[in-house]
């Protein structure tokens, strides 16, 4: 479902993404790296938003490069974005209505679709509460059902667990499994157990270019040896891979 | 209607047993048949209507139904019930911003111009009066853009969204217009000023303004040309020697035609750069927080 | 509030007013139970009760004379969403429901409604019956469908492809199907 092929992005003179190569099908999908990396250039890519200067960039089979092709994947897109940045006046319901006004749904669909969407993200709740008086792992869920409320096909999201307790981060996992069902979910994180428990494939991004594409269980595998740094398996695959390609 | 379900395949749907076919039959029509469904309750077995009594027990009817809407239009028909409907009320909030702002906006606005009404100018190379009034008035409607860029969504979501681009920008200025043409107008009227011969200036100004947004953000840009027009406002005002007035620039007849090259390109530019409302060029920094 | 249309009785019920909520419940919620529990025995009572809530809070943006088909939609919509947690989630599953007894009168009902179209049908899998089912008498989109199965868009539109298909050659030939059965 996106198709990315000898992606470059710069900055100045900087290169902050290039070589890019990934072919990413329906399924839970993590970026992972350290900070800095490029991750969340990527993902900007992929949201449309960012222009990236080589390569192509094929999404639900529309290439980016014209504009009507571009307007008719991000219909189908949905985008949570690692600082949330809304308008202050808004309640949870109002927002993502407004979010899938803003996606071309049909109008008289729009109340439905957002109590359905705040309602898989247990916050149907305090929906009528404005956002600025949420807490911060609600307005993370308020967030989500923003990004889930046109049923996008393509789901991008960045650093989404920063911010949630754990019993909170559990669920929200469950919830990508869900949606990564029938959907192309990709998250950029940089914690490894975010990965651990929801991803399919794991991508390893650092310094701008792909390090590694592997699955949990294979970077597990490679953290088997105790003695690597880490406090999990997988964790200490992860910072084993990085090392040897440093 | 004039057909309606069979008792028997109600009463064997009621029960379960009854097959897909028929299944499919009662379901579809009951589906829009207040008769059959009425019907089909007297089929309903014992622990089915203690279950739904039950389970209508359990439900606790809390929190809002809905909101009452405008001056209590749910439900109403017309345009006025659909528009106070969700999610308008919302699409609104998100499009133009609170609506204080605006309010504030008119008040104060209306305030400022009738002060400057009260300014005449110093010097004039032409003989017609001129005024605060009339040089302050095209820079309305830019400046009501950049309060409403100010207040109203600006968050990273809507870039990448099909109609937070252009699309957004060009509702926003089209209810800028809205309320600023006939405000200035009035306001002109009021004070013996010809009413119409700001509007292309100001127009000018305002797509102007757009065209300049598409390279540095709609809000940068509206406050930029706000404030350089306020400028060459107050340096026209004062006691200085100046050549040409200023309302000679607004209204004199070669200076038009500038005006309306400088309109005709200002949306040129404004088409040609109609994908650059919601991408950048360039990394923005992580916590941008003007976005167009 | 016997001779309300149901678009009167979301006016009410958008207003914030319980007894109307009951009069909808009466009327709608005894073929919403039976039709979920066709497609999902374990959780229909649950969804009838979301799909009444969810009812209740956007009872304001009904505008029509009869809500069973937009019930039905948000019943639908609910359903999907509790097929997916459950295939993400699996729950320990209740006893199978038992097996339904078909009664004498039964088999005269099979006789009485179109024999030919039951026994067409009846020579379906029940994948296909199922795809036919969540597209055609369900209302649901391509993609829903693919959701509620859980099987890929594609496998949903070869399903009903082929349900069609041979529901017409058997529609077209009965004859052929008495001598198959």
């Amino acid at each position: 479902m996106i198709s990315i092929d000898s992606l470059g992005v710069r900055l100045g003179r900087s290169e902050i993404l290039r070589d890019i190569d990934l072919d990413l099908p329906a399924g839970v999908h993590g970026l992972l790296g350290p900070n800095g990396a490029g991750k969340t250039t990527l993902i900007r890519v992929l949201a449309s938003t960012l222009r990236h200067d080589t390569g192509s960039v094929e999404v639900l089979g529309r290439s980016y490069a014209k504009g009507e092709d571009m307007r008719w994947v991000r219909q189908r897109l949905g985008y949570l974005p690692q600082a949330a940045a809304f308008h202050r006046g808004f309640t949870a319901r109002e927002y993502v209505e407004y979010i899938g006004w803003l996606r071309r749904m049909p109008s008289s669909d729009i109340p439905l679709a957002a109590d359905r969407a705040l309602s898989r993200v247990d916050l149907i709740e305090r929906a009528d509460t404005k956002m600025r008086k949420l807490s911060g792992g609600m307005q993370r869920r308020a967030g989500l059902a923003q990004a889930i409320v046109n049923d996008p096909q393509v789901l991008l999201l960045d650093e989404p667990t920063a911010g949630l307790d754990p019993e909170q981060r559990v669920q929200f996992r469950a919830l990508l499994r869900e949606l990564g069902a029938d959907s192309c979910v990709v998250i950029s994180t940089h914690l490894v157990e975010d990965v651990a428990h929801a991803c399919d494939t794991v991508t390893l991004i650092d310094g701008g270019r792909i390090v590694d594409r592997s699955t949990p269980e294979r970077l597990a595998a490679l953290g088997a040896d105790a003695d690597l740094p880490g406090d999990s398996a997988i964790e200490r695959g992860y910072t084993a891979t990085l090392r040897v390609h440093r | 209607m004039s057909w309606h379900a069979d008792p028997l395949a109600l009463r064997a749907y009621a029960a379960g047993t009854a097959p897909d076919s028929v299944a499919w039959s009662i379901e579809t029509h009951l589906s829009g048949c207040a008769v059959c469904r009425a019907a089909l309750s007297h089929h309903l077995a014992a622990e089915d209507r203690d279950l739904l009594s039950a389970a209508r027990a359990r439900l606790v009817l809390s929190g809002p139904a809905v909101s009452a809407g405008l001056l209590g239009t749910v439900g109403r028909g017309g345009w006025v019930g659909r528009l106070s409907r969700r999610p308008w009320p919302a699409v609104r909030s998100g499009v133009l911003g609170p609506w204080w702002a605006w309010a504030g906006f008119v008040v104060v606005s209306s305030v400022l111009l009738g002060l400057a009404s009260l300014v005449p100018t110093w010097r004039a190379a032409v003989e017609a009066r001129a005024d605060g009034l009339v040089l302050l008035s095209p820079v309305l409607p830019v400046a009501l853009v950049a309060v409403v860029y100010a207040v109203a969504d600006r968050g990273p979501v809507s870039d990448t969204t099909p109609r937070g681009g252009l699309e957004l920008v060009l509702t926003r200025t089209a209810a800028v217009l809205a309320l600023t043409v006939p405000l200035v107008a009035l306001i002109r009227s009021f004070h013996g000023v010809p009413a119409a011969a700001w509007l292309l200036p100001g127009l000018c100004l305002c797509v102007g303004s757009l065209a300049l947004g598409s390279w540095v953000g709609v809000e940068r840009a509206a406050i930029a040309v706000t404030t350089g027009w306020v400028g060459v406002c107050v340096v026209a005002l004062a006691p200085l020697r100046v050549r040409v007035s200023m309302e000679a620039v607004l209204v004199q007849a070669p200076w038009q035609r500038l005006w309306w090259i400088l309109l005709v390109a200002s949306m040129l530019v404004v088409l040609w750069r109609r994908d650059h409302f919601d991408i950048r060029g360039s990394l923005q920094s992580r916590h941008r927080r003007m976005s167009l | 509030m016997r001779e309300q249309t149901d678009g009167l009785l979301l006016r009410r019920i958008a207003a914030g007013e319980q007894a109307a909520f009951d009069v909808l419940w009466g009327r709608h919620a005894p073929l919403l139970l039976l039709r979920l529990r066709r497609r999902a025995p374990q959780e229909a009572a649950d969804l009838v009760q979301e799909t009444f809530l969810a009812a209740w809070r956007n009872a304001g943006s009904f505008s029509g004379e009869d809500a069973g088909g937009w019930l039905w939609t948000i019943a639908a919509r609910r359903l999907i969403d509790s097929q997916r947690r459950a295939r993400v989630r699996p729950v320990p599953s209740a006893a199978e429901p038992n097996e339904v007894f078909r009664s004498a009168e039964d088999e005269v009902l099979d006789e009485l409604f179109e024999p030919v179209l039951l026994t067409a049908l009846g020579t379906l899998s029940p994948e296909l019956r199922m795809a036919l089912q969540a597209t055609v008498v369900d209302g649901l989109s391509t993609r829903e469908a693919a959701q509620l199965l859980g099987v890929s868009e594609s496998a949903v539109k070869s399903r009903t492809h082929r349900a069609r298909r041979l529901l017409r050659e058997r529609l077209a030939h009965p004859n052929r199907l008495v001598e198959e059965s």
